[in-house]
């Protein structure tokens, strides 16, 4: 009866080790090792309990073969679930030191720096790459918290960005950004880096891992590119200023040669007024030798007349011939002998050979010296109305000129006037000026002429009839009496031409 | 009788001079300027001249200046059938002459000249 029951015992317990023996299995290959372990130990302690109950009992006699055959049959079962067990685990080793191996050459291998950080930040691993660069076989940083390791030994700027790089890497992010190393050499190294969060299934920070790539060459090139981006841009800058003052010069240099181009231009038609002004002194000149060797000539017979005249009239006194038309005849013979001296003496103004412009001219007295020169052209169709100042007008200047001056405005209007007309001629003070004005009652000058009848050969006289000089030499004798020519006309009707020239008197006499 | 010299290289004006005024004054005259200063030479009485300009030899201007160098007090006139000249104006401005005439000129006024020197 005992015996029945203790092989029954038996069996039962057989049937739990085998159960727990599969339910090991099936937790193996859960992988949840420690579970496993303590439930195969669960198991295996009645295999051995069980199996050391057969023993005693056996041991006492063992009535029969196979009675110890049975024995060994029970020991056999543990032992064939051990030995299963234990193969499985190598297999399992096995493999994951083969993993091992490949994924530490992995690691260690990488031109990458690489490292392993448990959760709390502190270095579990870190690979040779990473160690060589640090250049001391004795360095033993696991178990040191990152940031504090000597790859951030240089710069607490940089330890400050390790450290915020895990803050937010526990939270689960991926940072990456961009550091430095200095070797001991102190070779400044540049760095990307990325930390990267390693959660289980249950989104439990793991590990972390760093990792470096070194971009030193990239950022020296870029540097690089850089700095000559910058030399480039400041080399076009000085370029384009260069060019910009350059082309300011050239625009300077441009606009001073269309001033001397003007300048010359100005030149030249004042040297033709000059040239024609030489000639027509050369003229003036020839003209004054001719003028005053008639004067002389005319002047020395009208002495005769004159002197023998007044001796006449003394011998008719004396000798008391008192025939009344006598001293009327006298007197014909005096005027005669005023009117010519007066003709001669007005050709002698034109003639004077006299440079400067400091004699006092008396205006009223040259334009009359002009009007008995032109007084045969006048004939009985041009009358002239003159209204004068009552005082006497005296401009500083040069007498000859100013002769020139009139004469050539008196001779075109003249020349303008077909057939009847007037000339009146006016002159008043205003201010400090001698006012002229000459008005004639002749064609009068187109408008579109008005502006060009100043410039020298201007003329719309036929070919011969004028030089086209008159006015041009008039408007320059005067400019230089600093005076002014303002010519007004209307066309058909006349023209008006009024000269104003400085009054002298002995305050401002000094020039 | 006061004596004038009266200098021209015409003979009309020197005749014609001599009528109108040789009743008041001495009237001697030369017909050129060489001549001139031999009459004064022998004549150092003489205080007034009246001169041409356009002489041959020497004009007024250069018989006056010769003649004002040898003999002291004289006053001279020139007489022109120019106009004014710019050696004229300098001879007036250096008080070499007293004046100039424009002929034809006015016995009367010369005479009225002559007054105011003796």
């Amino acid at each position: 009866m005992m015996d029945e029951y203790i092989i029954i015992f038996q069996e039962i317990i057989a049937a739990i080790a085998l159960l727990f023996a599969m339910v090991t299995l099936v937790f193996r290959y859960k992988k949840n090792k420690r579970m496993s372990q303590l439930i195969l130990a669960l198991a295996m302690f009645p295999l051995f309990l069980s199996a050391f109950v057969n023993i005693l009992e056996y041991l006492v006699d063992f009535k029969t073969a196979e009675d110890f055959e049975d024995f060994i049959a029970l020991l056999f079962l543990p032992i064939l679930i051990f030995s299963i067990h234990t193969s499985l685990l190598n297999t399992e080793l096995e493999k994951r030191n083969q993993s091992e191996t490949k994924f530490k050459g992995l690691f260690n291998q990488s031109f990458s720096f690489m490292g392993l950080l448990n959760a709390k930040g502190e270095l579990l691993e870190a690979n040779e790459t990473a160690m060589k660069i640090v250049e001391d076989d004795e360095y033993n940083p696991i178990g040191q918290p990152f940031d504090k390791t000597y790859w951030w030994h240089h710069s607490e700027e940089e330890q400050e960005k390790v450290r915020k790089a895990i803050e937010e890497a526990r939270k689960g992010k991926t940072i990456r950004f961009e550091s430095t190393h200095s070797t001991k050499d102190n070779q400044l190294l540049h760095f990307d880096v990325t930390f990267k969060p390693i959660m289980d299934n249950d989104g439990k920070l793991l590990y972390i891992i760093p990792e470096g790539r070194e971009i030193s060459e990239i950022k020296d090139a870029r540097l690089e590119l850089e700095r000559h981006k910058a030399n480039l841009e400041l080399i076009v800058n000085e370029r384009t200023k260069a060019l910009i003052s350059a082309n300011r010069e050239v625009g300077v240099v441009n606009e001073k040669l269309q001033k001397k181009n003007a300048e010359l231009e100005e030149i030249i038609s004042q040297l033709k007024v000059a040239q024609q002004q030489v000639i027509d002194s050369e003229k003036m000149a020839s003209l004054g030798v001719l003028t005053a060797g008639v004067a002389h000539e005319i002047n020395n017979p009208l002495n005769f007349i004159l002197g023998a005249c007044t001796a006449l009239e003394s011998i008719m006194e004396d000798n008391q011939l008192m025939d009344s038309n006598i001293p009327m005849l006298l007197k014909h013979i005096k005027t005669g002998v005023d009117k010519a001296s007066t003709i001669v003496s007005s050709l002698n103004q034109f003639s004077r050979n006299v440079d400067g412009c400091n004699e006092l001219v008396d205006i009223h007295a040259v334009i009359d010296d002009c009007l008995v020169m032109i007084n045969y052209r006048l004939k009985n169709n041009i009358r002239i109305i003159k209204e004068f100042a009552s005082n006497q007008l005296i401009a500083l200047g040069n007498v000859g000129k100013m002769h020139q001056v009139f004469m050539n405005i008196f001779l075109n209007a003249c020349q303008a006037i077909n057939g009847k007309g007037t000339i009146t001629i006016k002159t008043y003070r205003e201010e400090k000026n001698i006012i002229i004005d000459i008005a004639d009652t002749g064609i009068g000058i187109a408008e579109e002429n008005l502006n060009k009848v100043i410039a020298p050969f201007f003329t719309t006289k036929a070919p011969g009839e004028g030089t086209g000089l008159g006015m041009a030499i008039t408007y320059n004798i005067i400019k230089q009496h600093d005076g002014m020519l303002e010519i007004t006309s209307n066309f058909g009707a006349g023209t008006n031409i009024r000269i104003k020239l400085p009054y002298f008197n002995k305050v401002n006499q000094v020039k | 009788m006061t004596k004038i010299l009266f200098v021209d290289d015409e003979f009309i004006n020197r005749e014609l001079f001599s009528i109108n005024l040789s009743k008041t004054y001495n009237v001697i005259t030369a017909d050129d300027g060489p001549a001139a200063l031999q009459v004064l030479e022998e004549n150092p009485d003489i205080k007034v001249i009246f001169s041409d300009m356009r002489m041959p030899q020497m004009n007024g201007i250069d018989f006056v200046k010769e003649a004002k160098r040898k003999f002291q007090d004289l006053k001279c006139y020139i007489l022109t059938g120019f106009d004014i000249s710019t050696e004229i104006q300098q001879a007036l401005n250096e008080n070499l002459i007293v004046k100039y005439f424009r002929k034809p000129f006015n016995m009367n006024l010369i005479r009225s000249e002559i007054e105011k020197n003796i």
